[in-house]
């Protein structure tokens, strides 16, 4: 992650060529509004094919994002790179993106048909080949029988299926998405995801896709980047992120997660071993591979719900110990329980198990521990100065 | 690839207000309806007494009509000062309804959407709505003898212009307000140079709007009177003018052809309009 201030100054590489295999990159993007730092050295780059989504809370900067690469706002610094070429100043009718809006934005004096052909129009296609193509689309994303029918007439589903259709249709080599789904109740939300997610694996086009819904994040991406006050905290797989967030913020705002300080005991590139303040317990956690900890110096443990279990206390057996402490709820939550524990030095911890284990026979206000069912999803974060998301 | 299944439409739950309270549940139906005939028929009365007066066959301006007749209808069309009068009017009214339409769209983009100068802004547009015709028609006396635009059919427009300017300001400027803002970036992504996005969207979009307005603004410059007389003097002698001049001294029932003409005209204007509007709802591009 060596991004020069000094590459403005480089030309174009001519015969290295710019990669073909990326989609889109950013490159040191920065934005602010009234001085207020909006978005801060942004660097990501997407491979062509690729789904990758911008996960953030609302003012995290992600949006501001999405405008720059579509041309709707000029960035401060930084450069937008598709394919290779360096788009930042390039207005965003030659930019040759399809956008999905959160509202659609279909033109609702035009047909379904119409709307599809607007694009096509534009690029100067007309006659039998304009009718073809504005008629292949409708049939891949199966609105052919309402071709001819205005927005307002269409479900939430096929208004979001057409407005896919005309950001597809001009074969954009990136397609944005703006929370294109925000709208929605989360029953129609969660089969438009599916539909989505089939929908790319059929076309593959490259997507960036801006949502605040974790959940979603997780269903739809290939590769999920987390942006928190301006700037990207973390990028990776999802199974990645989860397993090995880098920041209490990650950890918080990707699933659920526990945090319990600790004090490093040991440090390997990958792994450290800890000891729990509340308990003096010792295990060996993961860490992302870029956080450095000091021996000695304090952390935090991410310990997710899933991974804990409760057991009697001092059960013995190859489970590794957490904390001890006094549980105080239990619900049942469909197939698992739900129970909370605190430990006399006033941390409370969520455990998320299923009822057959220990926590069946337990009553609230029992001495228990709480011990590890897999140490595979532990972290240990650098302690935090920021605000976590609850 | 397995098929997509379609989710229903979200349905809107259909809620009806009963506005009648309970007391008056009551009073019989028919007895309403005899009610709101009644108001009808007081409201529509004034402009259908013009039909039975202008197509009697006495001469003299009276009700109950002596006998039907075409032929003050055939009086008016065959003379030219009413002929002349109507070729006036319709001509003022066009150049009205398009210096209004211009001026009132060009305001509605313009003006911004909140904040105090828009409530200064709009104020100022809606003034001639309140201020006496009279008032108004002294206040261009001035400008207008200076400018020779005095006496003249477009000076007499562009007075009736500002008569009818709140009405397409109004107008469009809600088409613009409701409009998605969206839908402008959407179609520059989608390769829309700003002067497309205009013509193909934006101004599609609002038509409905301005074609409201303009259709007010003829209806009001049909039938203006004192801005008229005030500033066309007799040589811009719109019907109104003319219809003035003649009651004075003559009452025959021509005067009453010439307002059944106006009526059935300002009729077929705003049907004419509200199919547009229909059409191009409907339509679109």
């Amino acid at each position: 992650m060596t991004i020069e201030s000094d590459h403005a100054g480089s030309s174009p590489d001519g015969d290295s060529g710019p990669d073909a295999a990326i989609g889109l990159e950013l490159r040191g993007l920065a934005k602010s509004f009234h001085g207020v730092k909006v978005v801060e050295d942004v660097n990501l780059s997407i491979k062509v094919g690729e789904f990758v989504t911008l996960l953030g809370p609302s003012g995290s900067g992600k949006t501001t994002c999405l405008n720059m690469v579509a041309g709707f706002l000029l960035p401060d610094a930084g450069e937008v790179l598709i394919k290779g070429q360096d788009l930042a100043q390039v207005p965003p009718e030659h930019r040759g993106l399809g956008i999905v809006f959160q509202s659609y934005a279909l033109f609702p004096h035009m047909s379904v048909a119409d709307n599809i052909a607007f694009p096509l129009k534009r690029r100067g296609v007309k006659g039998a080949e304009l009718k073809e193509r504005v008629r292949q689309a409708l049939v891949q994303v199966e609105l052919e029988a309402r071709a001819k029918a205005k927005p307002r007439e269409l479900s939430g589903g096929q208004q979001q299926r057409a407005a896919l259709a005309r950001a597809l249709v001009f074969e954009p080599s990136l397609i944005l998405f703006d929370e294109p789904l925000g709208a929605l109740d989360r029953r129609l939300r969660e089969h438009l995801q599916v539909q989505l997610r089939e929908m790319h694996e059929r076309l593959r086009f490259t997507a960036l896709y801006v949502t605040h819904d974790q959940e979603e994040a997780l269903r739809l991406s290939d590769r999920i980047a987390i942006m928190n006050e301006a700037r990207i905290a973390q990028i990776g797989g999802c199974e990645d992120i989860y397993k090995r967030p880098r920041s209490a913020f990650v950890a918080k705002f990707l699933g659920d997660a526990n945090m319990l300080k600790v004090t490093v005991l040991d440090c390997k590139p990958r792994a450290c071993t800890v000891r729990v303040e509340d308990s003096q317990a010792t295990m060996t956690a993961n860490h992302g591979e870029e956080s450095q900890f000091e021996c000695g110096g304090q952390a935090l443990l991410v310990a997710r719900p899933e991974a804990l279990s409760v057991s009697v206390p001092d059960r013995g057996g190859d489970a590794t110990l957490l904390v001890k402490g006094e549980l105080t709820d239990r619900v049942f939550v469909g197939q698992d329980v739900v129970s909370t524990v605190d430990t006399p030095q006033g941390s409370r911890i969520t455990i998320r198990e299923r009822p057959e284990g220990d926590i069946a026979g337990l009553k609230i206000g029992d001495n228990v521990d709480v011990v590890w069912r897999t140490l595979e999803s532990s972290a240990v974060v650098p302690v935090s100065t920021e605000e976590l998301p609850e | 690839m397995s098929a997509v299944t379609e989710l229903p439409p979200l349905v809107q739950p259909q809620v009806s207000l009963r506005l009648r309270p309970k007391w008056l549940q009551a009073v019989p139906r028919v007895l309403w309806g005899a009610l709101i005939a009644i108001l009808l028929f007081y409201v529509a009365l004034p402009t259908l007494f013009v039909f039975p007066l202008a197509l009697t066959g006495g001469d003299v301006l009276t009700f109950p009509p002596q006998g039907w007749s075409l032929i003050h209808v055939r009086n008016v069309a065959a003379d030219p000062m009413w002929r002349e009068a109507f070729v006036t009017s319709i001509q003022v009214a066009l150049m009205a309804a398009a210096i209004a339409a211009v001026i009132g769209t060009t305001l509605a983009a313009v003006i911004p959407r909140r904040g105090w100068l828009r409530v200064g802004l709009e104020a100022t547009v809606a003034l001639p709505l309140v201020i006496p015709p009279v008032v108004l028609a002294v206040a261009w006396f001035g400008p207008w003898s200076s400018l020779h635009m005095l006496y003249t059919p477009l000076g007499v427009a562009v007075t009736h212009a500002f008569l009818g300017l709140p009405f397409v300001y109004l107008n469009v400027a809600g088409a613009i307000n409701s409009m998605d803002p969206q839908l402008a970036l959407a179609a520059r992504s989608l390769g829309a140079r700003p002067a497309v996005v205009f013509a193909r969207i934006t101004f599609p979009l609002v038509l409905p709007g301005i074609i409201a307005g303009v259709v007010l603004t003829l209806i009001f410059s049909f039938d203006e009177l004192i801005l008229s007389l005030f500033l066309g003097g007799g040589a811009v002698a719109t019907l109104p003018v003319s219809m003035w001049g003649q009651i004075q001294y003559v009452t025959s029932p021509d005067i009453a052809a010439v307002a059944m003409i106006a009526t059935v005209l300002t009729i077929s204007a705003v049907a004419l309009a509200l199919g547009i509007q229909v059409a191009v709802r409907r339509r679109g591009r």
